[in-house]
């Protein structure tokens, strides 16, 4: 009955009562288009950055993300990516050896990082072959040539051809030295910076690393699984093995990630700010006009607990409705951008650039807005309700 | 009055006879293993918790300019020469018979993979002209503290040496961080008359912020009485195999 009277007290000013539930939906679509936005947009950044790189999941020895070393390796590779390939969501597993080296042309010389990859492998867990400016993959497998970055390449001012020496520290203590051919020159990106790309076999006879890798890089078919399938595979590892997912391994990316996040919360909090004084501005009116009949249902014999609910009720259904179209016009939004997209200028983050940004329907599109809009308005509602019940007859009667 | 004054200038120069000449002290180790030319035999053994190794190679050096030093083996490294004239290093490889120019970026690299960086070879400031000096009498050998002067480019921020009083040998170099840590320690020992000069034959180094490293060099002969001639710092001396 408190429902049906809460109902009926809500309809008595049809046009508060729309103004209020439009300025709810239009509150809640804002902030969930927001938050769509910013999962889809992250969602975008982190599908390029762990395709470009660093895949879904790496497996390395102990500690070799914090503090490399040439010799932390794994060793049995060809055993464990079988292992891992066994995993349902995988899509590709390969091994990369990582060092450095004094690379020298003429009469320049400039130290780059080494990394080496596999002439098959590689492809299923990165989109390095894919940032090849000019020239081409590798001939073979243990062909002695080097993918490199387009800033080394200005350094030496080598091209597609030259013969550049690349002096080492073996594994055996010898100082590794030899000619690599340049096969390709990479695309000009953040990821190769200083970088440069030998063939795995040919790098484990160089370095004297034969059949030892320092990371097994793995890809998923979705980068949500990354924790699940990490956690997992952690059973099937040797000793000593580390099994990380993408955001312990690019820990300063994630949290730079997260961080902006949070600039995003403190949009969605001031919305909901917004949003709560509007509702309380309509409970609190409603009250205050009807002041007279509350102290008349008082009078009556209506018990505080009773009055207090009706109020409450009411700015819960008020918040109801709000919610429910809200749910509505904000699927519909999301869905659309979710497909067609907003684009823009350019932004880097991260060393991915952004043209296009789409949002997504995640729950948490959904969820937080109703979370907000939903404890805001049960807030804002017990001041007017409090004071309701609290209502002294006489005064009350008195008033308007 | 003249007996005062007489008395003052006798405890003045009393007291100069007991204090050291810090200069010329340093200055010794300064030039420890130079003269004016000198030839020498050497091997080094190289310890690290992955590998042990030991490199034979010959040295040749002219004043403190120029050096020239060429790994004779083990087979796998034999032929690789570094050359270091005044403050630039150069590195030979005969594999790939290529002269390349160490750059000043890679200065703190280790040099033929032991605790020595290219740097130590190469650094031409002298502990008795470019650092403060101080030292501390400690019975058997002086405690020598010395800092950097500010225009030194360097990474220690401080250098401790032991010197033995009778041998006027440094025993112990102690080399500290900016932030006064002590990062590694040099041992002289096993002291030798060369050429009438008194001279360590082995020098050990062992790095003390981490574990299971050490590279020690044994010279195994040594002569200053030999004219070394300036060709021998040339380009095509450096690529000569043998």
């Amino acid at each position: 009955m408190l429902f049906k009277i809460s109902f009926r007290n809500l309809f008595r000013q049809k046009r508060r009562t729309f103004l209020t539930v439009f300025m709810m939906i239009l509150g809640f679509t804002l902030m969930s288009f927001s938050v769509a936005l910013s999962e889809g947009g992250y969602g975008i950044i982190i599908q390029s950055f762990t395709n470009a790189k660093t895949g879904h999941i790496q497996i390395y020895k102990e500690n070799f993300i914090d503090v490399p070393n040439l010799y932390k390796t794994i060793n049995n590779i060809e055993n464990l990516i079988e292992k891992v390939k066994k995993k349902k969501a995988v899509v590709g597993v390969a091994p990369r050896i990582l060092s450095g080296g004094l690379l020298s042309f003429k009469e320049t010389s400039v130290g780059a990082a080494i990394t080496a990859v596999d002439f098959n492998k590689e492809k299923e867990v990165s989109t390095l072959e894919k940032r090849i400016d000019r020239g081409r993959w590798f001939k073979s497998s243990g062909s002695y040539e080097v993918l490199v970055g387009k800033n080394i390449a200005s350094i030496l001012e080598v091209e597609l051809g030259s013969k550049i020496a690349i002096i080492s520290q073996g594994a055996d203590g010898s100082i590794s030295n030899d000619y690599f051919t340049v096969s390709a020159i990479l695309k000009k990106n953040a990821f190769d910076d200083f970088q440069i790309y030998m063939d795995f076999k040919s790098a484990g006879e160089f370095l004297a690393l034969e059949g030892r890798a320092h990371k097994l890089v793995i890809l998923l078919d979705d980068y949500e699984k990354s924790k699940m399938v990490a956690k997992t595979l952690q059973n099937d590892v040797p000793d000593k093995v580390t099994v990380a997912p993408w955001f312990e391994v690019e820990k300063e990316f994630y949290k730079g990630m997260q961080a902006d996040k949070q600039g995003n919360s403190i949009l969605y909090i001031i919305i909901g700010i917004v949003v709560a004084i509007g509702v309380l501005n309509t409970i609190l009116m409603s009250f205050l006009e009807r002041k007279r009949e509350f102290g008349i249902l008082k009078a009556i014999g209506t018990s505080p607990r009773n009055i207090f609910g009706q109020i409450m009720v009411e700015a819960m259904l008020l918040c109801s409705l709000g919610i429910f179209g809200g749910l509505i016009c904000s699927y519909f939004l999301n869905w659309y951008f979710s497909i067609h997209g907003i684009k823009f200028e350019e932004i880097e983050f991260g060393g991915i650039v952004l043209n296009e940004m789409m949002t997504t329907l995640q729950p948490l599109v959904f969820i937080i807005p109703t979370a907000i809009i939903f404890f805001s308005t049960l807030l804002v509602g017990l001041y007017p309700a409090i004071m309701a019940a609290r209502v002294t007859p006489v005064e009350a009667m008195r008033a308007n | 009055m003249p007996m005062k004054t007489a008395i003052f200038f006798i405890f003045l120069f009393s007291f100069n006879s007991h204090a050291i000449d810090l200069k010329a002290l340093l200055a010794k180790v300064d030039d420890l293993y130079r003269s004016e030319q000198s030839v020498a035999k050497m091997e080094m053994e190289v310890v690290t918790p992955n590998w042990e190794r030991t490199m034979e190679m010959d040295a040749w050096s002219k004043g403190t300019d120029k050096t020239l030093i060429r790994i004779l083996s083990p087979k796998k490294d034999a032929g690789v020469a570094t050359l270091k004239l005044k403050n630039e290093m150069w590195n030979y490889f005969p594999k790939i018979n290529k002269i390349i120019k160490v750059p000043s970026s890679m200065m703190m690299a280790s040099w033929m993979g032991s605790d020595f960086t290219n740097d130590d070879l190469v650094r031409e400031y002298r502990y008795s002209r470019d650092y403060k000096a101080s030292y501390v009498d400690k019975g058997d050998y002086y405690l020598i503290t010395l800092i950097p002067n500010d225009d030194v480019v360097t990474v220690w921020g401080k250098i401790q040496v032991e010197m033995d009083k009778k041998t006027e040998l440094p025993t112990k170099v102690f080399y500290f961080d900016e932030k006064d840590k002590k990062i590694r320690k040099m041992e002289f020992k096993e002291r030798k008359i060369i050429d009438g000069k008194n001279i360590p034959m082995v020098m050990e180094l062992v790095p003390l912020n981490k574990e299971g490293y050490k590279t020690m060099i044994r010279y195994k002969s040594l002569s200053f009485k030999v004219k070394v001639k300036d060709s021998v710092f040339g380009r095509k001396n450096l690529q000569k195999r043998k």
